[in-house]
């Protein structure tokens, strides 16, 4: 205490511009408050040299001279162990009056040629007082004025028109980061900064639109990122919104000097006026926190009721709760900042710890390298001849060990599909105002988890859905009403584990979709062919197919260029399936079958020829042995087989692969039955080994062309299989057979 | 030391801004100008590079100017380095906490040669 005091009394600050020698005075400030013997005395000066010195430091004072003073006297009381009252002094009222009667305060006990006369420190230079005017909206076009001519610089503008392209096109990635994990700060962190500093450059450059808007949404996003309010769709959006306002901006930027007055400055207006009554009506959410209030009232500090009445009191002052406390003398400093220290200790121990998604990624990677060792170990010939009864007790140990292990290191990669899911409450809103009608979108199983990386693949394919199911599903209301339904239409979206996969399904109770139009279409656009005979299933199954559309115009909503077709590609790129059904007038279901992780599938192992395949499980329907009269050779189609009441193609698998089968014959071997296009195949393969679950590995450039392959996994025994895509398979084989057949193609 | 005989490193992680800010630095005389992208490369520029003034931006990736300013400080031969942090009017409320980390003074944005000069004033003696 006495050491700090010494030096708070030795220590010199040159003047109200000393910022260094302020900071100094303020560090020891703090290390003075944790000192024992530290009194309600002492914390009321050091208190008011603390606000003393924000307003210096932030030249806000009104009064600098007198400030300035003041916080001398209240140092030298400090030092001294002045038991005078420190008085009043309130520097903001008396703007441009004299310093207050100097009998009432302390006598100045530092000699005047140690700290230099207070009256000399503001004459000279520049009184801070003045500078305070530099951040007033007067003054600082007043500056941008003066720099039009130095800065107004083409290559300095287009460079900066290139760079926030730049940074802008990374926004959208880390907004993505965001919505999975709306407590991302450093995403926040990356979203916030091209706005901040597009926002500096464009105030130099005087690029006033420009400023304006990137300052609201820097204001924000800083609100985000001080937990002031959460991160949701509304915000994400205001955020892509502004960036393509932006974007455009410096196009025109690009094109003409003047430019920027063109891009509808009314959507702009209206745009910023959304985001101020965004920042201004939105509570505080985010981490719960405990109030100071609550945590001095455990304490036994004050009571809760009291505590409400301070806060009030300090809304109105514009003060922190502890400051006012402090200042009414209800409870010590020290008591406040425990308080905040417990305040602090609660928020982080809410938190968790984040990882980097490589080291988790890694992690699930080795897990799986570990479980494959381990079944290489247990099924080596010379362990599995070990009939020791510990020995077998601990491989059941070490089994389910590692089992659980890989069932703990997924789910730390797993997210709930939920922020996913929200984002499409905003769309059909947006959509369904568009189009004029009705739409309640419900929502089942938001909680179900979904592994962080499918989560970034399936929003675009749901979006799509969501789109389509606006646009094509749900009627005008007058239309529903006379078709006897609500006028209000319903969507519902709902995720569900099961098994290995994880079902959404996208239900609404629409129009459903008109087999007779979709088949005079797909004909129409040479699709199908007129004679093709397809059941309902199938007639569903084309408007998956390019370039299907069955309305004339392209609609705003729908008409983006991409259909349906593409949301199944992308669905088949995560190895997921992809169904519809429905029925006319009563609505549609379009379901999506996905694996719960990219990481690993659940596969079929086949043997063909001397190798062994894994067929990914999803992509199978049923697998049989046929009897030898429902196999046959047709004129044109090649070999078929007939299950139940289905004719379908005969694709050898051993022939594929260019190996020697064990049966030639149909009846002999194996038949898995796959659903590819609109229709069924069946592959011929020699046996089932067994079913797996198999850790996915790439295959590596080189062979990323290969057909038919879509990478390898090390099997139980330690050998490597290949996994078979059965997409490709089917491409091929029907690329061969209808090769001067003239039988239309038909995927 | 006069303002052309002084190596100044500005540190800031968008490219323009350091552009208009070597700009203005130029309209005050200095000559020797050193750039770095964030704090991480600004203290590589200081291990080999002898420098008499920073002028640096708050909010980088990496290494931000507070944390920069810290480490400035904590080094021996540079703890009294005139360091002038760049902030943004939004950010005033944190200033106090850069002048407990020693800062030498801060300039708002957008800042005029002659506001520079003002502040320079302050915490480099011509």
């Amino acid at each position: 205490m006495e050491t700090i005091l010494a030096r708070l009394g030795s220590g010199v600050i040159e003047g109200p511009d000393d910022l260094m020698g302020i900071g100094d005075c303020l560090n020891l400030l703090d290390d003075l408050e944790k000192k024992d013997g530290f009194s309600q005395k002492m914390a009321r000066r050091v208190n008011e040299l603390r606000l003393i010195f924000k307003r210096l430091i932030l030249e806000e004072s009104p009064d600098p001279a007198g400030d300035w003073d003041r916080s001398r006297n209240l140092i030298s009381g400090l030092v001294n162990g002045n038991d005078d009252d420190p008085g009043e002094y309130t520097a903001q009222v008396q703007i441009d009056a004299q310093p207050p009667p100097g009998e009432d305060r302390p006598e100045i006990i530092w000699p005047e040629d140690d700290m230099g006369s207070p009256g000399e420190n503001t004459d000279s230079g520049v009184a801070p007082a003045d500078s305070a005017e530099v951040f007033t909206e007067q003054q600082s076009s007043e500056a941008q004025d003066s720099l039009d001519n130095e800065l107004q610089d083409p290559e300095l503008i287009k460079e900066f028109i290139e760079e926030s392209k730049e940074h802008l096109a990374s926004i959208e990635l880390n907004m993505l980061a965001l919505e999975t994990d709306p407590n991302d700060s450093e995403a926040i962190n990356a979203v916030f900064r091209p706005f901040h500093s597009i926002k500096g450059v464009a105030g130099f450059l005087n690029f006033t639109e420009i400023h304006h808007l990137s300052h609201e949404v820097e204001n924000l996003l800083d609100m985000a990122r001080s937990n002031k309010i959460a991160v949701d769709d509304a915000i994400i959006d205001i955020v892509l919104t502004a960036t393509d306002i932006l974007k455009v901006m410096l196009s025109e930027l690009e094109g003409d000097d003047t430019a920027e007055k063109k891009m509808g400055s009314a959507i702009v207006e209206q745009f910023l006026e959304r985001v101020k009554n965004f920042s201004s009506n939105t509570p505080a959410v985010g981490i719960p926190v405990r109030k100071v209030g609550t945590i001095l009232a455990e304490h036994g500090v004050i009571d809760e009721g009291a505590a409400d009445e301070f806060a009030e009191i300090s809304r109105n002052k514009g003060q922190k709760l502890g400051e006012t406390l402090i200042e009414e003398g209800v409870a010590s400093t020290r008591e406040v900042s425990k308080a905040l220290r417990e305040q602090r200790h609660s928020v982080e121990s809410a938190a968790s710890v984040r990882v980097d998604t490589r080291k988790l990624d890694n992690l699930v990677d080795m897990v799986g390298e570990l479980v494959i060792a381990q079944s290489m170990v247990l099924q080596n010939p010379d362990v599995l001849d070990i009939k020791d009864q510990k020995f077998q007790k601990d491989s059941v140990q070490l089994n389910r060990i590692t089992a659980e292990l890989q069932r703990i290191s997924m789910s730390m990669r797993m997210v709930p599909i939920k922020a996913t899911f929200q984002k499409m409450i905003r769309l059909v809103r947006d959509l369904s105002k568009k189009e004029g009608k009705d739409v309640n979108l419900e929502m089942k199983g938001e909680d179900t988890e979904i592994d962080r990386n499918m989560v970034e693949e399936i929003y675009e394919p749901l979006v799509h859905m969501i789109r389509n199911s606006v646009d094509h599903g749900i009627e005008l209301p007058r239309d529903r009403t006379s078709a006897g339904k609500e006028p209000t239409g319903t969507i519902l979206i709902s995720a569900e584990q099961k098994g290995g996969n994880i079902v959404i399904d996208i239900k609404d109770d629409g129009k459903g979709l008109d087999v007779d139009k979709i088949r005079a279409k797909a004909i129409e656009r040479g699709i199908i062919s007129a004679t093709d005979q397809l059941d309902d299933k199938s007639i569903f199954e084309l408007i998956f197919h390019a370039g299907f559309s069955t309305r004339d115009k392209v609609t705003e909503v729908s008409g983006r260029g991409v259909g349906m077709d593409v949301v199944k590609k992308c669905v088949e790129r995560l190895r997921g399936k992809m169904e519809v059904t429905s029925v006319l007038g009563k609505g549609s279901h379009f379901q999506l079958k996905l694996p719960l992780t990219m990481a690993i599938i659940d596969g079929m192992v086949i043997q063909v020829g001397t190798e062994r395949f894994i067929v990914p499980t999803i992509a199978l329907k049923e697998s049989l042995r046929p009897k030898r009269d429902s196999y046959f050779t047709l004129q044109g189609k090649g070999e078929m087989v007939k299950v139940r009441d289905l004719l379908m193609p005969l694709v050898r698998l051993h022939t594929f692969f260019g190996e020697e089968p064990k049966y030639h014959n149909p009846w002999e071997g194996l038949l898995l039955v796959v659903n590819e296009g609109k229709k069924g195949y069946c592959l011929l393969a020699d046996e089932i080994v067994g079913r797996q679950e198999v850790v996915i590995k790439s295959l590596g450039g080189m062979f990323r062309q290969l057909r038919g392959i879509s990478g390898g996994a090390i099997l139980g025994d330690g050998k490597v299989a290949l996994i078979v895509d059965v997409k490709g398979i089917i491409s091929t084989y029907e690329d061969s057979t209808n090769d001067g057949s003239g039988r239309r193609r038909l995927d | 030391m006069a303002y052309k005989d002084m190596t100044v490193l500005i540190v800031d992680d968008f490219l323009t801004m350091r552009r208009i800010v070597r700009k203005i630095l130029r309209d005050l005389q200095f000559e020797n100008i050193i750039e770095a992208e964030d704090g991480s490369a600004a203290v590589e520029v200081l291990s080999t590079n002898k420098v008499d003034l920073i002028v640096s931006d708050w909010n980088m990736p990496k290494m931000t100017g507070i944390e920069l300013l810290k480490h400035v400080r904590s080094q021996e031969s540079t703890k009294d380095l005139p360091f002038l942090m760049v902030t943004a009017e939004a950010q005033k409320e944190n200033i106090v906490e850069a002048v407990k980390a020693k800062v030498s003074n801060y300039i708002v944005k957008p800042f005029t040669a002659a506001t520079l000069e003002e502040k320079l004033g302050k915490i480099v003696p011509k």
